[in-house]
């Protein structure tokens, strides 16, 4: 099986290089977006919480949800292509098709959070060995978050158009109420109180506990959090594929 | 090699295999012919481990064909193409024989063999998105060929190919099966079977309703033998051509030469088509074609 995902793997990173538009293009917006956020996050940051830890954070979660259609459309563009019967007929089990597909999107999404924290820290002073092994931590598991969320999505979703609505609709509701575009203290109550039930919130979370803006274990809670909720779309992708499997039967 | 036994498929009120049985052996190619929605698609499926029987089964080499060790023998080529569009010729190849098995050296010997053998090598790092039709035809059997199963289910492989591409994929089949693979190849262009020197399967309503050489499924029907004369045939008012219909045309229009008489000078050509797979077809196809229309 290892030899199975590794070949998916290194498939599904050719279909991402051949087509590079869309992660370019959120790297280049996340990138401006936080340039030009960056002052209003310095206004409106929270106490122990400098502005350029949540203008990194901020900009992180949000475009890593942006990009779920992403990872959505490594499922749905096997059915457009006729290719998962293709693949369900070769010896390589379905775990082993979507962990090959995860892979390289886990290091996408590594990679896109990466880019952003080192550029807040190149130039806005975003102190980042204050994170020392937890912030590398978070961002895999974030990483992972996100594609399993893009994954299950694209294992449920019928068409394109469908999986671009909700992943955008989804990115943008989920990253306004969990304080990643505008801190939670600028916000109504009832967002603050609504906040812990989304993932995009823990993540926020996670990594200003791991910059140091917040009380010991919030690091360790924020991380178990994602973790779960990982776990919980990993399995709805998983069963997502196995309908999809049993439904093209 | 494949063997399939009293298959019945049924999808909500519609019966897509009734009683379909099917054996193919080592080195023997067998072209499935029938009308469209006689159940060739659906039994391909089952054969491949992607669909299930509501009963019957089929054994490849003695192995279920949902096994993982029965999905290493086979190697499928659907009827439309199901590639990636977006990724060259040698990563859509690179994929497959590297899920069948195949890797490092053994990848690119086989590839580079493949290719050459279907006429791909110019093709191998365009992307097949901007191939033709026919081309991606060609890249979807090398895919299906790349690991040289033992059991092949080719679907229409030579849509859309030109005359000398599709000898190149005939030359290629043929040589898997000399190398011992079953072939179970689907077409309408019946002419083709006569190039792979194909065994014939004949299904319609969701079973095989004749199987068997070539020879011995021709025999018996009828043939035709056509008399050309300067004016009027014989007996023919207005008409300068005598048909004879018979299983033995050859021999039919010998036997009207001798009972020609003076007629004989006018004589200006004879024309004998002995029975074809096309006249095997309609003679067995389409009786069944109209009962369940």
């Amino acid at each position: 099986m290892p030899r199975d995902i590794a070949v998916i793997a290194r498939h599904t990173c050719v279909l991402l290089a051949r087509d590079p538009g869309t992660l370019i293009a959120y790297a280049v917006m996340s990138s401006t977006l936080m340039a030009v956020l960056h002052p209003v996050y310095q206004r409106m940051a929270g106490p122990g919480v400098s502005g350029a830890t949540s203008a990194a954070a901020g900009t992180a979660v949000m475009f890593t949800l942006l990009a779920l259609d992403v990872a959505g459309e490594q499922i749905l563009a096997e059915r457009d292509w006729h290719t998962w019967d293709r693949l369900r007929a070769t010896p390589a089990r379905p775990v082993a098709v979507l962990t090959g597909k995860a892979l390289p999107l886990v290091t996408v999404f590594l990679a896109l959070q990466a880019l952003l924290f080192a550029e807040a820290g190149w130039w806005y002073g975003l102190d980042l060995t204050a994170g020392t092994w937890r912030l590398p931590l978070l961002w895999l598991a974030w990483a992972s978050c996100a594609t399993a969320l893009g994954l299950a999505l694209g294992a449920w979703l019928n068409s394109r158009g469908r999986l671009g609505a909700i992943a955008d609709i989804t990115a943008m509701i989920t990253t306004g109420l969990s304080g990643a575009l505008v801190p939670l203290t600028g916000l109504p109550r009832w967002i603050g109180d609504l906040a812990p039930a989304l993932p995009a919130y823990w993540a926020v979370r996670g990594f200003q506990a791991a910059l140091g803006g917040h009380p010991a274990g919030a690091y360790t809670r924020a991380v178990l959090a994602i973790t779960a909720i990982t776990v919980l779309a990993g399995a709805l992708a998983a069963l997502g594929t196995l309908r999809r499997t049993h439904r093209t039967a | 090699m494949l063997h399939a036994s009293r298959l019945r498929r049924r999808f909500g009120p519609a019966t897509a295999l009734d009683g379909f049985d099917l054996t193919v052996t080592a080195g023997e190619i067998c072209g499935l012919i029938g009308h469209n929605g006689a159940g060739k698609t659906t039994f391909a499926r089952i054969a491949c481990g992607l669909d299930r029987p509501d009963s019957g089964h089929v054994l490849i080499d003695g192995a279920d064909p949902a096994r993982r060790a029965a999905r290493r023998l086979t190697g499928w080529a659907p009827q439309e193409p199901a590639l990636y569009p977006t990724a060259t010729v040698r990563d859509n190849l690179r994929l497959y024989g590297g899920l069948a098995g195949l890797h490092r050296r053994r990848l690119r010997t086989e590839i580079d063999q493949v290719t050459t053998a279907m006429a791909l090598h110019d093709l191998l790092d365009q992307p097949v998105g901007r191939l033709s039709g026919g081309q991606q035809r060609r890249v979807q059997t090398a895919t299906a060929l790349l690991h040289r199963p033992k059991v092949l289910l080719l679907d229409e492989p030579t849509v859309g190919a030109d005359p000398a591409t599709r000898q190149a994929l005939l030359a290629a089949v043929r040589a898997r099966a000399d190398d011992g693979a079953a072939i179970c190849y689907t077409t309408h262009y019946l002419p083709e079977l006569v190039d792979l020197d194909a065994t014939l399967a004949v299904a319609a309503r969701g079973r095989v309703i004749a199987r068997g050489p070539r020879e011995s499924l021709l025999d018996g029907l009828p043939g035709t033998a056509r008399l050309r004369f300067d004016g009027p045939a014989p007996g023919h008012r207005g008409q300068d051509t005598l048909v004879i219909t018979s299983p033995r045309p050859a021999e039919a229009a010998a036997h009207a030469l001798t009972e020609l008489g003076s007629d004989a000078a006018r004589l200006r050509g004879i024309d004998i088509t002995p029975p074809t797979l096309d006249d095997l077809y309609r003679h067995l196809a389409a009786p069944e074609s109209t009962h369940a229309a």
